[in-house]
C-alpha cells in the first residue's frame, strides 16, 4: 500500500513539474525538498563511525480551494526510507485545510504542527535551516537519548492564528488544540479504540503570542496537557511547557534563540513516591523538570555564502542520565550555488555533563546538500 | 608613520567604494498593477506584500505577487525598496510556501511578461523598469534603485 502511494505521489510530482518558486496553473502546487548528508562521528571513547544518509525527503501538495480556503498535505520520508529493507520512516506529517478570511484570522483544521516558539514548525524544513545537526530537542537523530514529546507539542488538530498591525509592529498570535501526547494514542485496536486515536478525555491546548518590529522578533509560548508517568507510578500528571523565542536580524547578521521549561505538577503524595523510587533507582531523579535553551548566530558573507555558530543545552531532572545536562556546540557554513540548492558543512560537539553512568562526548562532522524542488 | 597607514587604508577604502559605485547605475523601478485594477496601497503595505508578511489587499482580496526572475532588477528593487537581498526575500517566501501559508510569487522573465501578468489579474502587483511603463499597467509607486551594469 505504501509503495502504491509513493508511486502515485511520484507520478503526480513528475506529471506537474513547476519549480518550487513557480506556480501551477490548476491551483494544485506540488513541491518538496530533500537533504542528503555525510556524517563522521568521533566519540571520545569508542569507535568512530561514518555514513551517508538521505536524512529527509518531504513532498508537499498545496491546493487553493477558493480565495479563502487552501488544503495542504506534507509527507515525510526519513533516514533513507525503504519499506523493502525496513529502513527509516514514512510519515503523514501534516494534512489540513485553512480558512483565511483576513490576515488577522486564520483557522486551520486537520493534522498540523502547532506553533510553539519559532523552530517547532520549522524543525524539519531543512533547506531553511543553516545547520545539519539541529539544536538538541529538534534533532531527531538523537531521539534514542531524549524524550522529545516532553519538550515540544508535536501535533495539533485545530489552530487559530493571525497577525495584527499595532503601531508599526506586528502582533502574532496562535492558539491550538490537539490530542494528548503520543504515549496515550492507541497503537493497535484496543477495545473501542482504533489505532491513532486518543485514549483519553483530556487534550493538549497551547499557543504563542509574539511581536515583530523591524528586524526584531519576540514570542512567548505555553502548552497545558498531561504527562503519562505510569512507569513511575505517578499517573497522568498535569504538565506545563513554557517557551520564549527571540530573533534579531541586523543586516547580514541573524541571531535566534529559544528557551523551553517543562514542569509536571505533583501533589505531596506523588512527590513522596518519586523521592522513594529515586532512593532505590539511581537513574530516577527527584524532580520532573526539564529545560532547554539554544542560540544561533548566522552571518551572510555574501548572497551565496554564510557561516554560523551556535550552542544548545538541555536537561531532564527526572532522568539522572540527563540531569546535569547535555550540551552541544556547533560551527559551520553553507554555500548556495543556485537559489534552490544549499551545500552545508558543520562541526558539532556534544557532551553529557558530569554523568556518573557513562560518557557521551563526541565530535561530529557533516557535509550535506539540501535541495528544493 | 601611523598616520600614513591610516591614510592609505582610507584611500584604499575610497578606491574600493568608487569601484563598486562605478559599476552601478541608478534606475527607476515602478511598482505596477493592471490598468483595470482598482487596487492601491501605501509604500509600507507594498513592502509587506513583496516580503510576504502581508498577503491581502485592503479589501481582503489575496495579493498575487509577481516578480522578475532577471536577477539584476530583482536585486536592485529588493535592496533599494526593502533593504534586503534577493536570497533573504526568497528565504522568507520559502518559509511561507513550505508551511502552506502562501503561494510563491509568480515569476516572469522580463518587463513585458510582468505587464501581461498584472494586466490579466486584478489583484496582481509587480515591478518593472519605469521606462517600460505603458497603457496596460498603472504605476502605484516608484523606487530609485541602483542596478549593477
Amino acid at each position: 500500500m505504501k509503495r502504491v502511494l509513493i508511486i502515485a505521489m511520484a507520478a503526480l510530482l513528475f506529471a506537474n513539474t513547476p519549480a518550487m518558486l513557480a506556480q501551477g496553473t490548476d491551483n494544485l502546487h506540488v513541491f518538496g525538498y530533500f537533504q542528503a548528508h555525510f556524517n563522521s562521528s568521533v566519540p571520545k571513547e569508542g569507535k568512530a563511525t561514518n555514513t551517508f544518509n538521505l536524512q529527509q525527503l518531504n513532498l508537499f501538495f498545496n491546493k487553493e480551494l477558493s480565495s479563502n480556503f487552501n488544503a495542504f498535505v506534507n509527507f515525510e520520508l526519513s533516514q533513507s526510507y525503504s519499506s523493502q529493507r525496513s529502513w527509516g520512516y514514512f510519515n503523514l506529517d501534516e494534512a489540513w485545510v485553512k480558512y483565511s478570511p483576513s490576515q488577522a484570522l486564520n483557522i486551520q483544521a486537520g493534522m498540523l504542527i502547532p506553533t510553539f516558539n519559532h523552530l517547532n514548525t520549522m524543525k524539519n524544513k531543512t533547506p531553511l535551516l543553516p545547520y545539519v545537526f539541529r539544536p538538541l530537542v529538534y534533532e531527531s537523530s538523537i531521539s534514542a537519548l531524549l524524550d522529545f514529546p516532553a519538550y515540544l507539542p508535536e501535533r495539533a488538530f485545530l489552530q487559530v492564528f493571525g497577525t495584527l498591525p499595532v503601531s508599526g509592529a506586528s502582533v502574532e498570535y496562535a492558539i491550538h488544540l490537539g490530542n494528548s501526547e503520543s504515549s496515550y494514542i492507541a497503537q493497535s485496536v484496543s477495545g473501542i479504540f482504533v489505532p491513532g486515536t486518543d485514549t483519553t478525555t483530556f487534550k493538549e491546548v497551547g499557543g504563542r503570542v509574539g511581536v515583530r518590529w523591524s528586524g526584531v522578533r519576540l514570542g512567548v509560548s505555553a502548552t497545558l496537557d498531561r504527562d503519562k508517568q505510569a512507569t513511575l507510578m505517578l499517573g497522568n500528571l498535569p504538565r506545563t511547557r513554557v517557551g520564549v523565542d527571540v530573533g534579531l536580524n541586523l543586516g547580514a547578521w541573524a541571531l535566534d534563540g529559544e528557551f523551553i521549561h517543562v514542569n509536571d505538577r505533583m501533589n505531596e503524595q506523588q512527590q513522596g513516591t518519586l523521592t522513594a523510587i529515586s532512593s532505590f533507582n539511581p537513574l530516577v531523579g527527584t524532580s520532573l523538570e526539564k529545560t532547554f535553551y539554544c542560540a544561533n548566530l548566522t552571518y551572510d558573507i555574501s548572497d551565496a555564502f554564510y557561516t554560523y555558530g551556535g550552542y544548545s543545552y538541555l536537561d531532564d531532572k527526572s532522568n539522572n542520565l540527563l540531569a546535569k545536562g547535555l550540551s552541544s556546540y556547533t560551527l559551520g557554513g553553507g554555500y548556495r550555488p543556485i537559489e534552490t540548492v544549499v551545500v552545508k558543512t558543520q562541526w558539532a560537539y556534544y557532551k553529557l555533563e558530569d554523568n556518573p553512568f557513562f560518557t557521551v562526548e563526541q565530535n561530529s562532522y557533516y557535509v550535506a546538500v539540501s535541495i528544493l524542488f | 608613520m601611523k598616520k600614513n597607514i591610516i591614510s592609505i587604508q582610507h584611500l584604499a577604502g575610497a578606491l574600493f567604494g568608487l569601484m563598486v559605485l562605478g559599476s552601478m547605475v541608478s534606475a527607476q523601478v515602478s511598482v505596477v498593477v493592471g490598468r483595470q485594477s482598482t487596487q492601491t496601497a501605501a509604500a509600507s503595505d507594498l513592502k509587506q506584500f513583496f516580503t510576504g508578511s502581508k498577503l491581502q489587499w485592503e479589501d481582503g482580496e489575496k495579493v498575487v505577487v509577481v516578480e522578475q526572475s532577471g536577477k539584476a532588477i530583482g536585486e536592485a528593487f529588493y535592496k533599494s525598496f526593502l533593504g534586503a537581498s534577493l536570497p533573504q526575500v526568497h528565504t522568507g517566501w520559502t518559509k511561507l510556501v513550505l508551511s502552506g501559508q502562501a503561494n510563491a510569487p509568480k515569476k516572469c522573465a522580463d518587463d513585458a511578461a510582468v505587464k501581461k501578468t498584472v494586466s490579466e489579474s486584478p489583484n496582481a502587483v509587480g515591478f518593472i523598469s519605469s521606462s517600460s511603463l505603458d497603457d496596460s499597467v498603472k504605476e502605484i509607486y516608484r523606487v530609485i534603485a541602483f542596478v549593477r551594469e
